[in-house]
């Protein structure tokens, strides 16, 4: 039999395209994994008890001759905010316990039009509204690369089950950074589309002016393989094309390399204030690209850090918004570390709410003038390492600035008010073996460009990306 | 101002003494945010309509 845990998509859909492999067997594999560990990570809120079905009718399906494309028979794990007909959405919630959904989500359809199979909903912060990883509500979702400390969040269960071998890709969404955030302290691939390119369509909103969903993977290439299937099959694709992905991403992805590459570098106080192991690895990376031919151009994004209030504020205004109603009637049954975001939010004003959508507006002209001298911007994905989960008890969380004053999100989120396409990959390690991130960014729509640069930097890291996490 | 409103929200939700410092403490931080973003609103003299965004797109 041949081990699957260890490849990703681009390989395994290889695989089962030439039947050396099959749904079935991809299901044994994964299921035996998670049977195994996910007692140790606490990823899934639920796993579906149909994927074996499923995993034969596809088997059948490829036998027949009626292969879909890269992601049939391929498990896919999904954040649990997005809605699956038939299946209760909580949200990471005690509210939505019962909230069964009536139809599936816009990139369910598209999924389950790929192939892919649904294996189950992941873990989340409450609501999508923290980038810590924790939920009081729940079993505690645990760092594959040491249980002691947090997976990030808020699509941490969907991070830590590609970290841990439980699906080869999830789903997560992104407001200030909840896809690239876990991704980065789980070690593993996370990608932030441009804004709106897949729809949000019955997925739970946090804030619908930055909300995004996106692909948690173990590769840059099976990120693009995900928005190459979703984009091929999501309602109203005609208007609104995914530049750039009109290729096939099997046969051609991995032999684009990216040519004549300038790399921006973002420089001043506000991207410099990084913890120094951070710092150690970002410029390692940053040497490695530059001596396989990169150019590197400094550029001072100072006036870029006004984004983070900006995220802070809409993001804010618009959850206290969705959540007025449930908060008068259910105020008790939200976490303690979600409920003082949201009741915080009552303090905004109109004005307040306008004149940050106004800023967003003029960061989303301005970024542009950048790209007129780089083709991307990299920077680390978090400045700060994951902290112990012990850490954010009721107790610790008030007393703690750290918490309050949370700058996990520092970097994340201004892409967020810039709408742009942004990918975070395993760079290295911390002293202890904790993975460390960094983030590409390109300009709004050059999707495709981000994921080249992502994919390229990986070969060229390949040693830092075989690494496994301790469970393994 | 914001003891008012933290005194209002106090009493709207009858919060627990460690959510109240919770709030508070976000509150003071959203606060410092929302002065950031007003001046430079104000300095930068943006007069756009807020609702109309240069990259927005809707899915039907």
């Amino acid at each position: 039999m041949i081990d699957i845990l260890n490849k990703d998509i681009f390989e395994i859909s290889k695989l089962i395209k030439n039947n050396s492999i099959t749904p079935v067997d991809i299901y044994n594999q994964f299921s035996k994994q998670i049977h195994n560990y996910e007692g140790q990570i606490s990823s899934f809120v639920e796993i579906y008890d149909d994927w074996e079905e499923k995993a034969h009718i596809a088997e059948k399906q490829i036998f027949k001759g009626e292969y879909k494309g890269p992601l049939h028979g391929i498990p896919i794990a999904v954040k649990d905010l997005v809605d699956i007909k038939g299946r209760v959405t909580t949200v990471g919630s005690k509210i939505l316990k019962n909230n069964f959904s009536n139809e599936d989500a816009d990139v369910v359809k598209a999924l389950e039009s790929s192939g892919a199979i649904i294996v189950g909903k992941t873990q989340m912060v409450e609501f999508a509204f923290g980038p810590h990883g924790i939920n009081s509500n729940s079993k505690q979702t645990k760092n594959p690369w040491n249980l002691n400390f947090i997976p990030g969040g808020s699509s941490s269960g969907s991070a830590a089950a590609v970290a841990s071998d439980f699906a080869p890709i999830a789903i997560g969404s992104d407001t200030g950074g909840s896809i690239r955030m876990p991704a980065s302290f789980c070690g593993v691939t996370g990608f932030k589309p441009s804004y709106n390119k897949l729809s949000t369509n019955g997925v739970f909103p946090l804030s619908w002016t930055l909300d995004t969903i996106g692909p948690i993977a173990k590769s840059t290439r099976d990120c693009a393989i995900f928005i190459q299937e979703v984009c091929k099959y999501q309602k109203n694709r005609d208007l609104d094309p995914f530049k750039g992905f009109n290729v096939d991403m099997i046969d051609n992805f991995d032999a684009m390399l990216p040519v004549r590459l300038k790399i921006g570098v973002p420089t001043g106080n506000y991207f410099e204030n990084i913890d120094p192991e951070i710092n150690k690895i970002f410029q390692k990376s940053i040497n490695l690209m530059r001596n396989n031919g990169a150019e590197i151009v400094e550029i001072d994004l100072e006036w870029l850090s006004l984004c983070r209030p900006v995220n802070v504020i809409i993001t804010m205004a618009e959850a206290i918004k969705i959540h007025s109603k449930f908060l008068e009637n259910n105020y008790s049954d939200y976490t303690y570390e979600v409920v003082s975001r949201l009741v915080a939010g009552e303090a905004l004003s109109v004005q307040d709410y306008l004149g940050s959508l106004r800023v967003m507006n003029y960061f989303q002209e301005k970024i542009d003038e950048i790209y007129n001298d780089v083709n991307i911007i990299a920077c680390p994905t978090n400045p700060v390492l994951p902290d112990e989960i012990e850490n954010y008890s009721k107790e610790n969380m008030s007393n703690s600035s750290k918490v309050i004053g949370a700058r996990i999100p520092a970097f994340t989120s201004i892409f967020n008010v810039t709408r742009q396409p942004s990918l975070s990959t395993r760079a290295g390690f911390s002293n202890i073996g904790l993975p460390i991130g960094i983030m590409f960014t390109g300009k709004f729509d050059q999707d495709f460009g981000v994921l080249q640069v992502g994919n390229w930097f990986e070969k060229l890291n390949y040693d830092v990306k075989n690494k496994k996490p301790l469970i393994n | 101002m914001d003891n008012e409103i933290k005194n209002k929200l106090n009493k709207k939700y009858n919060l627990s003494s460690k959510d109240y410092e919770m709030v508070s403490a976000r509150i003071d931080e959203l606060r410092k945010a929302i002065k950031d973003v007003l001046e430079f609103e104000d300095k930068n003299k943006l007069s756009n309509n807020p609702l109309i965004m240069k990259n927005d797109r809707y899915f039907k």
